[in-house]
């Protein structure tokens, strides 16, 4: 094993906040903008292997008194319940004593049923769906293999949840078609009591190399979108939690400058169903790009996380992350509330992790604080 | 998300205790008092004199908002996370 070190981790630096965890690549649906290379890849991780990662997470110097992990996939409902009541079992006799573990699981929801329902209960784990709205909006994009729409499996989730009790929040993907259908989808979260929603868009990353977003006229059109949902939202004050909403809110008040966590080094630890580590954006992990030949910085097997920090790609890419970010710091007047942006989108958008502006940061970053801002002074 | 925050008495009973409503209750609170009210600005004005308009108007209306604002939200965070 290569011996450790605190290199690459400024104590100034934010603690590990994250640990995404990749049970698997593999996923039961095939949406239209998936990103992910493997999702057909049936490989699992194993409970040895997740042991390692606790080990290599849990000695970390750099824990906090709260680490949230998120199971990702894939989909991560497929691998069986009986493995994560082991794997959450064995993560709770091993994680430190000062140590709080929450853990979420970020699933399409079609295998939840009565029984993972009273997982997650008894566990106490959060759960996001990914849904896209009314049928038109979420079938057109979210399929099973066969090209079935999944809507109605995924309703059945969320009324499995609601009649345990159980607080999940909902993640909607904004491709062109649900820009013209603010009112529609402010309708059908809260018709459907869902309290929560965080908006992701269509975007140019892994193996989904267009976006409909990226089409001429669409910042036009999804302001436009959001500005509607926002007064949406202003309009009826606790009816709906939007997470951009929320987060941009508390940037704008914040006395700091804004970080962003994904081009921290180490503020969140990606690990994949192998057990190969990475930081920075966890969609990396397993990702390939013509300029690298792939994103893990090291295995459990073999390395602590300092170790992560030695390594010759690591090097390359945590300083051309660190120029990107240099460079958003001296060009864009949004940098104060953003924080310079997300590496994977940069890369994948423009080519390189010491670009700037991306379709990604003019649609969720600026776009989203130029029309929260708007909001408050309306009001004032 | 804000445990030592007081909710203002419109909000308690709210389905989701949200900073959209907190700040939304009081500015309209505000509002009632009949404090003058900005004129909404277009672009040409700084964003950055605009945010520093609301952070002054938010502080002398709720304080404790500012102030109680937890680390953790002054990190923007990954897409996937909760809300």
């Amino acid at each position: 094993m290569a011996a450790s070190s605190g290199i690459g981790v400024d104590p100034a630096e934010p603690r590990l906040r994250l640990l995404v965890l990749q049970p698997t690549p593999f996923c039961n649906i095939n949406c239209s903008y998936c990103y992910l290379p493997d999702r057909t890849a049936r490989a699992r991780m194993s409970l040895a292997t997740l042991d390692l990662v606790c080990k290599r997470v849990f000695e970390s110097a750099h824990l906090d008194g709260k680490l949230e992990v998120a199971w990702h996939g894939g989909e991560p409902l497929t691998v069986p319940l009986a493995w994560y009541e082991d794997a959450l079992a064995l993560m709770a006799a091993r994680r430190p004593a000062h140590v709080q573990l929450e853990h979420v699981f970020q699933t399409n929801g079609l295998l939840l049923n009565q029984d993972w329902a009273r997982f997650f209960a008894r566990s106490g784990t959060k759960v996001g769906l990914s849904i896209d709205g009314p049928a038109d909006l979420n079938d057109a994009h979210r399929r099973t293999r066969r090209g079935h729409g999944t809507l109605d499996r995924v309703m059945r989730a969320v009324h499995l949840l609601q009649d345990q009790e159980l607080p999940f929040h909902v993640i909607t993907v904004l491709t062109e078609a649900a820009l013209d259908h603010p009112d529609r989808l402010f309708d059908f979260y809260v018709g459907n009591d869902i309290k929560e929603v965080g908006f992701n868009i269509e975007e140019i990353e892994g193996v989904n190399t267009t976006s409909s977003l990226a089409r001429h006229g669409m910042e036009a059109k999804f302001r436009q979108f959001i500005r509607r949902f926002f007064e949406l939202v202003w309009a009826a004050p606790g009816q709906l939690k939007v997470r951009e909403l929320e987060s941009t809110i508390a940037l704008l008040l914040s006395d700091e400058p804004a970080r962003d966590e994904q081009n921290l080094p180490f503020a969140i630890i990606s690990v994949g169903h192998d057990g190969t580590m990475s930081t920075f954006s966890p969609e990396l992990l397993g990702m390939r790009h013509m300029r690298f030949e792939g994103f893990g910085f090291g295995h459990v097997a073999t390395h602590g996380l300092p170790d992560l920090a030695h390594d010759p790609l690591y090097r390359t890419i945590s300083a051309e992350i660190q120029r990107g970010v240099e460079a958003c710091q001296r060009e864009c007047r949004y940098f104060r509330w953003c924080g310079g942006g997300a590496p994977a989108n940069k890369l994948f958008e423009i080519g390189r992790f010491d670009a700037t502006e991306t379709m990604h940061c003019r649609l969720t970053r600026q776009v989203v604080i130029d029309e929260t801002v708007a909001q408050i002074e309306a009001r004032m | 998300m804000y445990p030592n925050f007081v909710l203002p008495a419109p909000l308690q009973g709210v389905a989701v205790v949200t900073l959209v409503s907190v700040v939304a209750c009081a500015l309209a609170c505000d509002a009632r008092a009949s404090r003058p009210a900005i004129e909404p600005s277009a672009g040409d004005q700084e964003l950055s004199a605009r945010v520093s308009a609301i952070v002054e108007r938010i502080r002398l209306l709720e304080p404790r908002l500012l102030r109680d604002l937890p680390p953790e939200v002054k990190i923007v965070q990954w897409r996937n996370r909760r809300p």
